[in-house]
């Protein structure tokens, strides 16, 4: 079933049949901005497998689904998630979710609560939380100024930023621009390699972001207030990287949710489900066999 | 089951998975996904959902093959997954 069309738009599914037994609480899962499905695939979707069905999707605007005009909302994107569940008849999932999906997981079990059975949030930064990020790139070093100046990327610009999207419309202009230095100078300033597997990757994504709607619905689109949070009474298991900027959103997530665990994972940043998928599975398949298994209170902090 | 029908069982799950793509390729154990028949790494997960399901809807771990050291790998050869499949079926 790798396309199916929902809320006015074409999504790309990947369906993961259960490996092991059958009837369990299936597992939906929500990428990120500027990823795809695939970023779950590697970091383990196949081995929670053995819990339950799990479907992967594309975000509208991402990887292989539909690139729309408008509707790049939080909101939209929450009602493409339950219109995939009508859709494939999953009338209840685990969610899991990784940096921007965690804003549609976090709406979609707002708005039809009876829907999740759990949430599993995965270096999530909650804009209503958090509303800038204080991006690892704030120590360039000056010999830097002159290379990245060549490649048309100012130090300022990068200074200036504190949303992840003009972050990664920054990654995607050194891939682009510096060839061969790309890796060097994504190391030296963000401490991380090439993120867009291919140059198609990263001129979509400069792109989207140079659409006018996509970077105002996704900034100042509607979401929900901080305080509707603790409405939210599903287990959640609320991870994060000490190295990542998401941290005070995972903190004040399971401060206002009434069923939220906290899970640091130290030394790792941002990508850490797909870089090190064995710290993402094993505290989330321990979570998700406790949840399956009826439990519904958990300590605060793991 | 060998190396050999193995690689097959690939070749042919590859022609079947391409069949709609316009694609004037003539797939053997050299040929590679990305080079060659342009996968993006949503088509190389597909495929490799395609290939468990011919190899008896098992979960064979084809994240190990695809992830080095924390990324993607670059591209693999139809001989690659060949290889890694007879090492999974014939020591499961």
């Amino acid at each position: 079933m790798p396309r199916l069309d929902v809320n006015g738009i074409t999504l790309n599914v990947t369906h993961l049949p259960q490996s092991r037994g059958q009837g369990g609480t299936p597992l939906l899962f929500v990428h990120g901005l500027a990823a795809s499905s695939a970023f779950w695939y590697m970091a383990g979707a196949p081995l929670l497998a053995r819990l339950g069905d799990c479907t992967l999707y594309d975000l509208r605007g991402h990887g292989k689904s539909g690139v729309p005009d408008t509707g790049f909302g939080v909101t939209t994107m929450a009602n493409d998630l339950l219109g995939l569940m009508d859709k494939m008849d999953i009338g209840r999932a685990h969610l899991v979710a990784h940096s921007f999906g965690g804003m549609i997981a976090l709406l979609a079990a707002l708005k039809a609560p009876e829907r999740v059975a759990s949430m599993i949030l995965a270096d999530v930064r909650v804009r209503p939380l958090q509303q800038k990020l204080e991006l690892p790139a704030r120590k360039i070093p000056a010999r830097l100024a002159d290379r990245l100046d060549k490649i048309g990327v100012s130090i300022q610009t990068i200074n200036n930023q504190d949303d992840g999207i003009d972050y990664l419309k920054t990654v995607a202009k050194i891939q682009l621009a510096a060839g061969d230095e790309a890796n060097e100078l994504l190391k030296e300033i963000y401490h991380h390699p090439q993120l867009f597997r291919s140059r198609k990757n990263a001129e979509k994504w400069i792109a989207l972001t140079e659409r006018a709607s996509f970077v105002e619905d996704l900034k100042n689109g509607e979401s929900f207030a901080p305080k509707d949070l603790s409405r939210l009474t599903q287990p959640m298991l609320v991870m994060y990287g000490t190295k990542s900027t998401t941290g005070p959103s995972a903190q004040a997530v399971t401060r206002l949710c009434p069923n939220a665990i906290l899970h640091e994972i130290p030394d790792v940043g941002h990508f850490f489900p797909m870089s090190q998928p064995r710290l993402f599975l094993k505290p989330a398949a321990r979570f998700l066999r406790a949840v399956n298994a009826g439990r519904t209170s958990f300590p605060k902090k793991v | 089951m060998n190396k050999d029908s193995i690689q097959d069982q690939v070749i042919s799950t590859l022609k079947d998975f391409i069949t709609d793509w316009g694609l004037d390729a003539d797939i053997t154990p050299s040929t590679t996904l990305v080079e060659d028949l342009e996968f993006d790494s949503i088509d190389v997960i597909q495929f490799t959902v395609e290939l468990e399901k011919t190899f008896g809807n098992r979960k064979l771990g084809f994240q190990e093959l695809l992830m080095k050291d924390g990324r993607y790998v670059d591209d693999l050869s139809v001989s690659e997954f060949a290889v890694f499949l007879t090492g999974k079926l014939t020591t499961a």
